[in-house]
């Protein structure tokens, strides 16, 4: 062979890497951005980010993948739960792709990453942010995610307001109504008064507890109190002042540990009730949305509590 | 007479796996550390690679005001309970936290006055709250009743 055509040759042969490495296959980066999206659907999350963080690097020019990349990453936190991530990344995305048809459903995303880490104010001013710029469809995901805010936050009367702002021609509408209806009978829900169950605590040992339903603690709180001032009251007869004087000392912490109990009793009576009523609102809520649109259909709910 | 030098020849058939084992050692002298770091017992996550892991001292919480007189020599006397006492008494305390640990979180999170209010209605509420509260397995099964559980209608956390 003449030294030309060899010399030719190896050049050649020397080439063919360079030609890969410079990335000019162009099937090279559907392959990268469908290996990621294959660990999106794997649900391999942490790996998925890595692989949507590399498309982005090596190929900036295609926007719309770029663009999607960013979305999944933020994506693939939230759905891992890394509920600080997820916020920060939609942040960027945000800021990075403030005219991307993507926008709304990232804020939703942010909204619901901010209730998740129960900063709900923040969620708050995020699902208004949708309600008031978003498509018809994710104002209407706004109002409702609001309202569900506000339930998480205590203020019933707010939630059930917003609930009812959701459109009519939202499949949103049939849970938004169940919530609404469901609140309106918070009132008529039973309740024991903290001031009552106190003052029944203080005036007989035992007594605060019967009234908010938790008979046993009435018992041992009686027995208790009845012990210690029977021993108490003994003692100062027998002339034994000192024994006497420790004795009170520890029923003060039994008498006031027993208003205390009752008066704790009864907060966690009526948050009990609610939480109660509201797990039921959730799963009827939970059944409307997957229900038909409006069809009547006949329903059947399991529930296992463990 | 010239003093005998050992050296190896220039062609001994050692130097090369003489240094290659010195390069190789050299190599592997950062694993150590890093495997020990990769590998920090469920504290250094993957996810959490680059952040500072929560049990070094950068990371620890912030300490508040210690508890005062009165609530040290309780907190004193709680421990020797649990230490001492309910060794040879026995574990008869069916929730978590134990009802002397309550205590001490009690104590320190709300004071003397408190605490002993706490204490005493963590004592009286056990019966009725076996049926509400969740199990969870700490040492064996117990009854989940955290302070956070009995003082949410008035302490901001």
């Amino acid at each position: 062979m003449s030294r030309p055509l060899t010399i030719l040759l190896l050049l050649f042969l020397v080439c063919i890497p360079c030609r890969d490495a410079a990335g000019q296959d162009p099937g090279e980066g559907d392959r990268q951005f469908a290996f990621a999206e294959s660990l999106f659907l794997e649900k391999d999350y942490f790996r998925a980010i890595t692989e949507y963080k590399r498309f982005a690097f090596l190929y900036p020019g295609d926007a719309a993948r770029v663009e999607t990349s960013r979305f999944r990453i933020g994506e693939c936190y939230f759905l891992a739960e890394r509920w600080e991530e997820a916020v920060e990344t939609f942040r960027q995305f945000v800021r990075e792709f403030p005219q991307s048809s993507r926008l709304d459903e990232a804020l939703l995303y942010m909204g619901e990453a901010e209730k998740k880490r129960k900063r709900y104010d923040e969620a708050l001013s995020l699902f208004d942010a949708v309600a008031e710029r978003g498509t018809q469809e994710h104002r209407n995901r706004g109002v409702y995610e609001g309202a569900l805010v506000l339930l998480e936050k205590g203020d019933w009367q707010g939630a059930r307001e917003r609930f009812l702002r959701v459109g009519e021609d939202s499949p949103l509408r049939r849970p938004a109504l169940v919530y609404s209806d469901g609140l309106e009978k918070e009132k008529d829900l039973p309740r024991k008064d903290p001031a009552v169950a106190g003052t029944l605590a203080a005036i007989l040992p035992g007594s605060g507890h019967l009234y908010t339903d938790r008979p046993k603690d009435a018992l041992v709180a009686f027995l208790l109190n009845g012990a210690f001032i029977w021993a108490a009251v003994e003692l100062f007869d027998d002339g034994n002042t000192v024994a006497g004087a420790v004795v009170t000392f520890f029923e003060l912490g039994w008498y006031t540990g027993n208003i205390y109990s009752a008066v704790s009793s009864a907060h966690k009576y009526n948050r009990r009730i609610r939480e109660d009523h509201l797990k039921i609102l959730r799963e009827q809520a939970l059944l409307s949305r997957r229900d038909g649109h409006g069809t009547p259909s006949l329903r059947f709910a399991f529930n296992i509590p463990f | 007479m010239e003093p005998h030098r050992f050296a190896l020849p220039s062609t001994s058939p050692f130097r090369i796996p003489i240094f290659a084992g010195i390069l190789c050692l050299l190599l592997l002298l950062p694993l150590p550390g890093s495997g020990a770091r990769a590998a920090g017992g469920g504290e250094f996550p993957p996810w959490d690679f680059g952040k500072t892991p929560a049990s070094s001292p950068a990371a620890a919480p912030e300490v508040r005001d210690g508890p005062g007189p009165a609530a040290r020599i309780l907190l004193a006397g709680l421990s020797f309970f649990s230490e001492s006492i309910s060794r040879v008494d026995g574990d008869r305390c069916p929730m978590y936290p134990t009802c002397s640990a309550y205590s001490r979180q009690a104590v320190r999170k709300h004071g003397f006055f408190l605490g002993i209010m706490m204490t005493a209605d963590r004592l009286i509420h056990e019966p009725t709250e076996m049926a509400y509260a969740p199990v969870v397995l700490a040492d064996r099964l117990r009854y989940y009743d955290p302070v956070e559980n009995n003082d949410f209608w008035w302490a901001k956390d």
